[in-house]
C-alpha cells in the first residue's frame, strides 16, 4: 500500500535497508522543530556533501546506474521505494544531485574510458563537486548560440568566454562546459563538451545575487584557460548532440507533484486565516473559484505522475502528458504563489523581520523564487515549442 | 478496479484496448458525413444503424451488475464517442440499465434513461418539485422533466420525484405509453435528441417504485456521478477530436510564406489547449479508478472533473475555430460540430458553483502541515 504497488521479498529487503539507512544517518533532530539547519551555504554544501558520502558507502548513490559505473541497475519500483523514503523524511540532495542526474549519465553515453574511470568515481561519491557552464548572457532559451571560444592549441585547449546561471560554481572541481569551437561552422555544428578543472588558471567566479537578494547561482568568466585534449567529450564539433542527450535526461526526470500540493495547502490555510472586514478569504465565492481551479490541476497532476509510474513499470512510453507535465506544474505553482500575494493584500508588503510580517515574510519571498520556475531549466516559450513540435507535430518557427 | 499502481497499470493496458478497438470502430462506422447527412433546421440527428452495432457488442451493458467493465471503460467508450461526434444514448442507456438491474428490474430491450432535471436553475437534484403520492395500488405522478437527453426516443424512463411526506427521492420507471405523460421534443443547438416530459396524473404499480428514501437519494447520487462523468469523458473526445483537425490544418495552411503551426502564437495556443484537455482527461481517469462514496454522496473527483471541463473545455473548439479563421466559421466546415456539441454538454453538465462547493467542502481539512519551506 506505502508504493501502491506489490513488493518482492527483494524490494522488501531494500526498503528495510534504505529505512536503516535513514534512521542511522540524517542528521540529530532532523525533521523537527529543534533542529538548527544550515545557515550559510558552505554549511549547506558540507552537509550535502557529507550526505552523499554517507550514501556513497552505503550504495545508496545513483541507484540506477548500471553496476559497472558503481550503481545497482536498479528497476523502476526500487527508485520509487528509494525517492519516496527520501521524500518521506525530506532527506537532504546529495551535493552532486545534478551531476548524478546529467554529468554523470551523459559521460557513460559519450565519455572515453578514461574519463569513465577517472570522472565517475568522484561524481558518486562526492570527493569531487561538479558544476554545469551551459548558458551565456547572450545564449539563454537559445543554448546553440553560445560563443565562449575554444581553440585547439596543440593538446590543448584554450579557452575564452562568459557562463552564467551556474550554481556551485565556487565549491566546484569540475565544470561540465559547452564551448565553441569552429566557429565558421552553422551554430549547432561548431560546438563541443569539455570537462574543465575548475582549479585551472583564468577561471574568475563572481556570484549573481537574485532578485531575492539570496547568491545561489554564478558567473564564470574565462580567460586563456587550458583544458587538455583528453577532457574533450565526444568527437570535437560534435557537443550539440552530447548536451541534447544530457538536456534529455533533464526532461526524462518527472517530479512528483508533492512541491505543488504541498504550496496548495499553503494558500488553502492562507485563505482560511486572513481576513477582511473580519470575514475569512475563503468565504468568497472568488477566492473559493480560484481554490478549485488550483485543486483541479494539481489534483490532475497527481494522476498524471500516477499514470507516468505506472506506464514505466509495465515499460510503456510515459506519453504525451509527461512532457506537458513540467510547464504545468511550474506555471501551476507559480500561479499559487502569486494568488498568495492577492489573499495577503497590504501584508504582501511585508518582509522577513518586520513587525506584522505573515508568516516570517514567506508569501513575498515565495512569490520572488517563482519568477524562475518558468524560466529556469527551459523556459516555459521553450517548453511550449519543444512539445507543439515533438508532441503535436508542429513545424519549427 | 484495483487501486494500487500495478492494478493501474494493468487496467491501463485493459482500456487501451478497448480504446484502441472503440476508436477502430467509431472512425470506420460513423464518419463525419454521416452527421452532415441529417442536418437541416430541425434536424434531429442520430446513428441508428451505429447503435444497433454497438448494443450488439453490449456496449448499452458496460455498466451492467453482471459485467467485467465498468466506469473506467465506460469513460474510455464515451470519449471515443465523443471524438467522432456520434449521436447514440450510450451513457443515458448504460446509466438507465445500472438502475434498472440493480434494483432487481429486467430492462426490456427498450431505452430506459434517468430524467431528473426540472425547470428553473436548480443546484440540488434530491429535492426535486415532481412529486409522488402514495395510492392503495402504487403511486401517483404529477409534474415535470426538463433537458432529458433522449427523452423523446424512449420507452420508458426513470423519473426522480419526491413522494409526499418522506424524505428523500424516489425513483419511479415511468412508461412512455401511460396515460398522464406527454413528451414535447426540444430544439437543442447542437441537434442531438432532448426532451421535455410532463406528467398529470400518472398512476403507477407499487413495482415501478425502484427505490424511495435514503436509498433512493443514494442511487440517484451514484447515477448521477456516471452520467456527469461520462459527459465530461464524452466532452474530452469531442475536444480532442477539433483540436487533432485544428493541428492538422496548422501544418498544411501556408500563410506569409509558411505554415501557420510554425508561428508561436499558433503553435503555443495549440499547446495550451492540448494541456487544458490533458488535465481533464487526467481527472475522468482519477475520477473512473477512484472507489466508490459508502455514504450515497456525490463523489468529489467527478465533481474535480465536471467543474475542469465545464470551465476549459468549451475553449477548444472556441480556439480550433480561431486558428480555421474564415474557412471556420462557415456552415461546411465541420468545427462548428464540435463547438455545437461541446458547447451543448457543458450547458447541461450542471451548475459550476455546486462543483466548487463540493470541491472546497473537501478541502476544508487540508491545512498546512508546517515544516521547513
Amino acid at each position: 500500500v506505502d508504493y501502491e504497488v506489490p513488493l518482492t521479498p527483494e524490494d522488501e529487503a531494500f526498503r528495510d535497508e534504505v529505512r536503516a539507512f535513514l534512521a542511522a544517518n540524517l542528521p540529530a533532530g532532523w525533521g523537527t522543530a529543534q533542529y538548527r539547519g544550515p545557515r550559510s551555504e558552505s554549511e549547506r554544501i558540507e552537509l550535502q556533501r557529507d550526505w552523499q558520502r554517507r550514501l556513497f558507502e552505503a550504495g545508496l548513490v545513483a541507484i540506477a546506474w548500471p553496476r559497472e559505473h558503481g550503481g545497482r541497475a536498479a528497476g523502476f519500483v526500487q527508485q520509487l521505494i528509494f525517492n519516496t523514503e527520501m521524500a518521506r523524511r525530506r532527506a537532504p540532495e546529495p551535493v552532486n544531485r545534478s551531476a548524478l542526474a546529467y554529468t554523470g549519465p551523459t559521460l557513460i553515453q559519450w565519455g572515453s574510458e578514461w574519463q569513465k574511470q577517472r570522472f565517475l568515481p568522484g561524481i558518486l561519491s562526492g570527493s569531487e563537486i561538479w558544476c554545469q557552464g551551459f548558458s551565456e548572457p547572450g545564449a539563454g532559451s537559445d543554448l546553440a548560440a553560445l560563443r565562449t571560444r575554444a581553440e585547439l592549441v596543440g593538446d590543448e585547449f584554450v579557452v575564452t568566454g562568459h557562463k552564467v546561471w551556474t550554481s556551485k560554481a565556487h565549491y566546484a572541481d569540475w565544470c561540465y562546459l559547452l564551448v565553441r569551437t569552429d566557429p565558421d561552422a552553422p551554430k549547432h555544428e561548431g560546438i563541443s563538451c569539455l570537462l574543465l578543472d575548475m582549479r585551472a588558471r583564468g577561471i574568475t567566479i563572481r556570484p549573481i545575487r537574485q532578485i531575492t537578494g539570496q547568491s545561489e547561482f554564478n558567473e564564470i568568466f574565462l580567460d586563456g584557460v587550458r583544458v587538455p585534449r583528453n577532457c574533450l567529450v565526444g568527437e570535437l564539433n560534435g557537443g550539440w548532440r552530447v548536451a541534447n542527450s544530457t538536456l534529455g535526461y533533464e526532461r526524462a526526470g518527472l517530479s512528483r507533484p508533492t512541491r505543488i500540493e504541498r504550496r496548495l495547502r499553503i494558500v488553502t490555510q492562507l485563505a482560511r486565516e486572513i481576513e477582511v472586514d473580519g470575514k475569512a478569504r475563503i468565504e468568497d465565492p472568488i477566492v473559493r473559484d480560484q481554490l478549485a481551479r488550483f485543486a483541479c490541476r494539481v489534483e490532475a497532476l497527481r494522476q498524471i505522475a500516477t499514470q507516468v509510474s505506472a506506464a514505466s513499470l509495465r515499460g510503456a512510453d510515459p506519453g504525451p502528458a509527461a512532457s506537458i507535465a513540467k510547464l504545468l506544474t511550474s506555471e501551476t505553482d507559480q500561479a499559487m504563489a502569486g494568488f498568495g500575494m492577492d489573499l495577503a493584500g497590504p501584508y504582501a508588503a511585508l518582509v522577513n523581520g518586520s513587525p506584522h510580517a505573515l508568516k516570517g515574510g514567506n508569501v513575498p519571498l515565495s512569490y520572488l523564487i517563482m519568477r524562475a520556475a518558468t524560466i529556469g531549466g527551459g523556459t516555459s516559450e521553450i517548453q511550449r515549442n519543444v512539445i507543439g513540435e515533438r508532441v503535436l507535430g508542429l513545424p519549427k518557427g | 478496479v484495483s487501486d494500487d499502481l500495478a492494478g493501474l497499470a494493468q487496467a491501463q493496458e485493459q482500456t487501451e484496448a478497448i480504446r484502441d478497438a472503440a476508436s477502430r470502430l467509431l472512425a470506420t462506422e460513423w464518419p463525419l458525413s454521416r452527421l452532415r447527412e441529417q442536418l437541416g433546421p430541425s434536424a434531429r440527428v442520430r446513428a441508428e444503424g451505429l447503435w444497433k452495432q454497438l448494443c450488439e457488442l453490449e456496449w448499452h451493458r458496460v455498466l451492467a451488475p453482471d459485467a467485467a467493465t465498468g466506469v473506467p471503460e465506460l469513460c474510455v467508450m464515451a470519449e471515443e464517442i465523443g471524438r467522432v461526434l456520434a449521436p447514440v444514448p450510450f451513457a443515458q442507456c448504460a446509466v438507465g440499465l445500472e438502475l434498472l438491474e440493480s434494483t432487481g428490474r429486467r430492462s426490456q430491450g427498450g431505452l430506459t434513461v434517468l430524467a431528473n432535471r426540472e425547470e428553473g436553475l436548480i443546484t440540488d437534484p434530491f429535492t426535486p418539485s415532481t412529486r409522488a403520492t402514495r395510492r392503495e395500488t402504487g403511486f401517483r405522478l404529477d409534474g415535470s422533466k426538463l433537458f432529458v437527453p433522449w427523452g423523446d426516443s424512449c420507452d420508458a424512463w426513470i423519473v426522480s420525484a419526491r413522494v409526499e411526506n418522506e424524505d428523500g427521492v424516489g425513483l419511479f420507471r415511468v412508461a412512455a405509453d401511460r396515460p398522464g405523460v406527454t413528451r414535447t421534443p426540444l430544439a437543442a443547438l447542437d441537434w442531438w435528441p432532448l426532451a421535455e416530459l410532463r406528467f398529470a396524473g400518472v398512476e403507477l404499480l407499487s413495482s415501478d417504485a425502484l427505490a424511495l428514501g435514503a436509498e433512493g437519494s443514494a442511487l440517484l447520487a451514484h447515477a448521477l456521478d456516471r452520467e456527469i462523468l461520462a459527459s465530461c469523458a464524452e466532452l474530452v473526445g469531442v475536444a480532442s477530436g477539433v483540436h487533432e483537425m485544428a493541428v492538422e490544418y496548422a501544418k498544411q495552411r501556408v500563410a506569409f510564406d509558411r505554415p501557420i503551426g510554425a508561428f508561436q502564437a499558433v503553435k503555443h495556443r495549440l499547446v495550451d489547449l492540448r494541456a487544458d484537455i490533458e488535465i481533464a482527461r487526467a481527472l475522468v481517469s482519477a475520477a473512473a479508478h477512484s472507489p466508490l462514496r459508502q455514504d450515497g454522496a456525490p463523489s468529489v473527483p467527478v465533481a474535480r472533473a465536471a467543474f475542469w471541463c465545464a470551465d476549459a473545455l468549451r475553449r477548444v473548439p472556441e480556439g480550433a475555430i480561431q486558428i480555421f479563421g474564415g474557412i471556420g466559421y462557415t456552415w461546411d466546415h465541420d468545427a462548428h460540430l464540435y463547438l455545437r456539441r461541446a458547447a451543448t454538454l457543458v450547458a447541461l453538465l450542471g451548475e459550476r458553483a455546486t462543483y466548487r462547493e463540493r470541491i472546497m467542502d473537501e478541502r476544508r481539512d487540508a491545512g498546512d502541515e508546517g515544516g521547513p519551506r
